[in-house]
């Protein structure tokens, strides 16, 4: 195991000396933009010549110009994912690189990582960053609650039997080299930190005066400072300079443009980094593009017009507009489809742990799924919810990921209403003379189908029918976000349409939405109490298969290497293959971006998912505009 | 009505002093009143189910963030959720009672005041330039329609003004953007150019300046054929209506006989007695000024108060949109009495009647 990793380390050392030695010999170049500052030369304000960051790319690009991008709501991410800086970041083909960080080495059984920093790396303001800026960030930032978030689950070890967690902790070597110290091994540590801890550090020279803390601010200190700069109180301004930390503006940071004045403003504007820290092939200090303009939308139609009228260089399209796009002859746009990590365009959970005993007996019968699976006109689904975009499929995992098999996606997917009925009755349901069915005991069955957004409306119609026919009872209803969640922590919901259906980049590193360890997963939520604490009043206590198959994420979680990690989330991907704990009904739809015909170095395949940082894969230093 | 006149010649001021004495009573019943409305509006935004945290993690989680139980708990905490409403209640009103403090916004991190004031010029701007726009032209064409009545102009005003009043807003504002775009290449959406928001960015430009600016007034032309029209044909509307029946009056055919000119009966008779259902609507104006159309707000992009109101309400941004509420009941209120003292000042029917009451 060493050797390969240090066979890996000397590969990736070798393979980063060609561009490094080239860039040492170039001069380095700066955009214009910066001319006229009054900025130190651009050799000074980059990392010494062996560390700086040479971005490898499609094309070397020009300077200039402004990229704008449409933000609709209030989400912080919009502009905080494509300029996201981590310390390792994920390449399109899932596998990881440094990328705040130079490198990394790690000992045989993985407990120790050291982590290398770039030397004379700076951030925004030009104040070096240190090692010492990861351990403030971990040990004063996130571990005593200052960024009001629980300590990622990145940082956290547990022995074989997935018992005795334990937090890891740092040990600072030099400026620029710090190691990891994990009790019990790690094999994931890197591409965990990558999706949930993104970023590693913080400024400590600008924050040391604003946060609360023994070496810090005084209580009463940070009340008085947080009543000036405009926060309900210190966790509010904690929780915004340290963790929502890219929209506040003058916070430096790492990021190749940093904001400029309100985020909630019509057109947020974000400017160069003058000193960013990766550089092209050429020497050129990244980014091209000068500014990025985030203009605000408060409805999907006035997001369509601006992609059609050019205003927007980069959207995400709803694929009911392609066509629109595609109709529309001036629109100098380009369609690029990313695929997605979904398991399913359309799907259906059964909350397995629903309060009433009759329902909840039934929902575990895996027959009384494999019914309703069957008991579903696909094709009907495929042409009227997806425009015919999609193929009739079973949720499971898209091809190339782990997992997949032809087998599965067409698993239950037959549609035969007789088999369905037969299949019912072995469940032990009575047909009626109303032709509906009935328990045992004499009480209907009613399906209540809740879904939360109106675009799943016509779905909801569309099943509603197939189960009428079986011979269901059935309800649709829309609601509200917030009512969904609030039904969700009470255990109020039934069959829910198209909420939080499963969806991940790989199974062993992200399986939240999939199995039941917190009161997370629409199909178990009430599970996921019992797992926390089986003495809770609100827990439900599993069915056999599902008390296995978070004894097998137990074992997967505490696996010591890489290989049986994935070996044991085979495991859990076959209990999901049998267990059809999701009910899909057609295959996952790609994410569609238009992006201006002049954009450059815009990847053409990608994986669209949050793991990835969605946009963010895109690597937006190395965009951009040529000339018209 | 000449013997009630006299009748009051006691009083040593026989106007002013009812009229003050009025003003002052209505002034003082304002406090109850401002504290029932707090009290129902507080209730009100606590009717649904959830409270805004339910709405902040529903949007955490849809961004794939993970949210951990303690980490609501921690956050219940900190937005003084935990608590029952009454307590919070009566925090927020006695924060407002005694340190002007309206408390903080949810969703914005910040005090509501700035948030409310930082689109309150724009808001007021919109709506007075829609609103004028409404009233300039609509009671002229209302004169016009009724005088002329079964005219040719008559009809087509009216068909302009039924078909104004029965589209939807929100469709004719989508059908202006959609129309700009194929018209002159670039959607008129918002009422700023990029230009214009760079410059203002940059505080190379003020929002004053903003309304000066030819570009601003391209696009203020959807949002006042949208919003001024629909105000417009309501005016027209009523305006026809009431001066058609005072031109049926007795008085304008004595007026007539007695040889008085077709224009002073009309400008300085019959329009003043029409404009009383017009100057009563005017109660409800200095409310709808504050918020602005919401709907034709969201669709046409408009930064202004409606939208904000109508997010703050959809997340349960409570003490946001509480404070919103209020403002907008307490402008009611003082809109009601100043229609009043203007009716009184503007009828002279009405001003005594009053007093022969008293």
């Amino acid at each position: 195991m060493k050797r390969i990793l240090s066979l890996a380390l000397a590969l990736l050392m070798l393979v980063g000396m060609i561009p490094m030695a080239s860039a040492e010999t170039a001069a380095y170049t700066q955009s214009p933009y910066l001319d006229g500052k009054e900025l130190p030369a651009v050799a000074d304000r980059l990392p010494i010549a062996s560390d700086v960051m040479v971005e490898e790319m499609k094309e070397i690009g020009q300077y200039g110009g402004a990229l704008t991008l449409l933000q609709g709501g209030s989400s912080k991410w919009g502009p905080g994912k494509p300029t996201e800086e981590a310390l390792f970041r994920f390449n399109t083909d899932g596998t990881i690189e440094p990328n705040v960080a130079k490198g990394y080495d790690v000992n045989e059984d993985a407990t120790v990582y050291t982590i290398y920093l770039r030397e004379g790396m700076k951030w925004s303001d030009g104040v070096p960053f240190t090692s010492e800026d990861c351990r403030f960030f971990y040990e004063d930032l996130l571990i005593p609650g200052v960024t009001t978030k629980s300590v990622w689950e990145a940082m956290y070890s547990s022995d074989a039997n997935g018992e005795d967690k334990t937090m890891a902790t740092l040990e600072i070597v030099d400026d620029y080299t710090f190691k990891v110290v994990f009790k019990y091994p790690k094999p994931n540590f890197l591409k965990e930190l990558a999706i949930n801890g993104k970023w590693f550090f913080a400024p400590k020279h600008w924050l040391q005066d604003k946060i609360p803390g023994e070496n810090y601010l005084s209580q009463e200190e940070a009340d008085k400072l947080a009543a000036e700069l405009g926060y309900s109180d210190v966790k509010s301004m904690g929780n915004s300079l340290t963790y929502y930390y890219w929209i506040v503006p003058g916070r430096p940071t790492l990021r190749a443009w940093t904001i400029q004045g309100d985020f909630e403003a019509e057109l947020c504007t974000w400017v160069r980094n003058p000193y960013y820290w990766k550089v092209d092939a050429e020497g050129k200090q990244l980014p091209y593009i000068d500014e990025l303009h985030f203009r605000r939308y408060s409805d999907a139609e006035q997001a369509l017009l601006w992609t059609l009228d050019g205003t927007a260089d980069i959207s995400s399209v709803a694929l009911a507009d392609v066509e629109t796009i595609l109709n529309d002859a001036t629109a100098a746009v380009e369609l690029i489809e990313w695929s997605s990590v979904d398991w399913a365009s359309n799907s259906i959970q059964l909350n397995q742990a629903i309060k009433d005993e009759d329902l909840r007996a039934l929902f575990q019968n895996v027959k009384f799924r494999q019914a309703l699976s069957i008991a579903v006109n696909r094709e009907q689904i495929v042409e009227l919810v997806d425009n015919g975009y999609t193929e009739a499929a079973q949720s499971a995992p898209a091809a190339g990921a782990q997992g997949y098999s032809e087998e599965w996606t067409k698993a239950y997917t037959q549609y035969d209403v007789a088999a369905a009925q037969a299949l019912l009755e072995e469940c032990g349901l009575v047909k009626g003379d109303d032709g509906f069915y009935y328990f045992a005991n004499g009480k209907k069955v009613v399906l209540n189908l809740q879904y939360q957004d109106e675009t799943h409306a016509s779905l909801a119609e569309l099943l509603k029918n197939d189960f009428t026919i079986l011979g269901l009872e059935t309800t649709t209803r829309m609601y509200d976000r917030s009512i969904m969640e609030e039904m969700r922590s009470a255990n109020n919901h039934e069959v829910v349409i198209n909420y939080e259906s499963f969806s991940t980049v790989s199974l062993s590193l992200r399986p939240d939405y999939f199995v039941p360890f917190r009161d997370y997963c629409i199909w178990g939520t009430a599970f996921g109490l019992w797992y926390k604490n089986p003495a809770n009043e609100a827990a439900v206590e599993p069915p056999a298969d599902v008390k296995a198959m978070l004894e097998t994420y137990d074992k997967m979680m505490a696996a010591t290497t890489v290989e049986k990690r994935d070996e044991i989330a085979g495991e859990l991907l076959a209990m999901f293959k049998d267990g059809l704990y999701e009910i899909g009904f057609s295959s996952a739809l790609p994410a569609v971006y238009a992006i201006d015909a002049n954009l450059r170095n815009f990847p053409d395949v990608a994986v669209d998912c949050d793991e990835f940082r969605n946009l963010g894969i895109a690597n937006f230093a190395q965009l951009w505009l040529a000339a018209e | 009505m000449e013997a009630s006149a006299t009748k009051a010649e006691p009083r040593r001021n026989p106007f002013s002093s009812p009229m003050a004495r009025f003003i002052y009573k209505r002034v003082l019943t304002f406090i109850p009143i401002m504290l029932i409305m707090s009290l129902l509006i507080f209730i009100i935004i606590q009717l649904p189910p959830g409270d805004y945290l339910t709405t902040y993690i529903a949007g955490l989680k849809a961004e794939g963030q993970v949210v951990e139980e303690a980490e609501i708990a921690m956050l219940k905490e900190q937005f003084g959720l935990d608590q029952p409403w009454y307590v919070q209640y009566f925090k927020w009103i006695w924060n407002i009672i005694t340190d002007f403090n309206f408390g903080y916004s949810f969703d914005f991190g910040r005090p509501v005041w700035p948030v409310i004031a930082e689109v309150l010029p724009m808001t007021i701007a919109v709506s007075l330039i829609t609103m004028l726009f409404g009233y300039l032209v609509g009671i002229p064409l209302g004169i016009y329609s009724a005088v002329r009545q079964y005219s040719l102009g008559d009809y087509v005003l009216t068909f302009i003004g039924f078909l104004g009043m029965a589209m939807p807003n929100f469709l004719f504002a989508i059908l202006l953007m959609y129309g700009t775009y194929i018209w002159t290449g670039t959607a008129f959406i918002g009422l700023y150019t990029e230009e214009i928001l760079l410059a203002v960015n940059s505080g190379a430009m003020q929002w004053y300046h903003v309304l000066v600016h030819p570009d601003f007034w391209a696009r203020m032309t959807i949002p006042i054929l949208v919003m001024g029209t629909d105000g417009l044909c309501g005016t027209l509307r009523s305006m026809r209506a009431q001066m058609l029946d005072e031109l049926g009056c007795q008085y304008v055919l004595a007026a007539r006989a007695k040889g008085v000119s077709e224009a002073r009966i009309i400008y300085k008779y019959c329009l003043r007695a029409a404009l009383n259902p017009t100057v009563s609507g005017l109660s409800g104006m200095l409310s709808k000024i504050f918020n602005g159309s919401t709907i034709s707000a969201i669709v046409l992009n408009l930064q202004i108060m409606g939208p904000r109101l109508y997010d703050a309400l959809k997340a349960q941004d409570m003490y946001l949109a509480g404070t919103i509420l209020l403002v907008m009941g307490f402008l009611i209120v003082l809109g009601t009495l100043l229609s009043d003292i203007v009716l009184a000042w503007l009828d002279p029917r009405i001003r005594f009647e009053g007093r022969s009451a008293d």
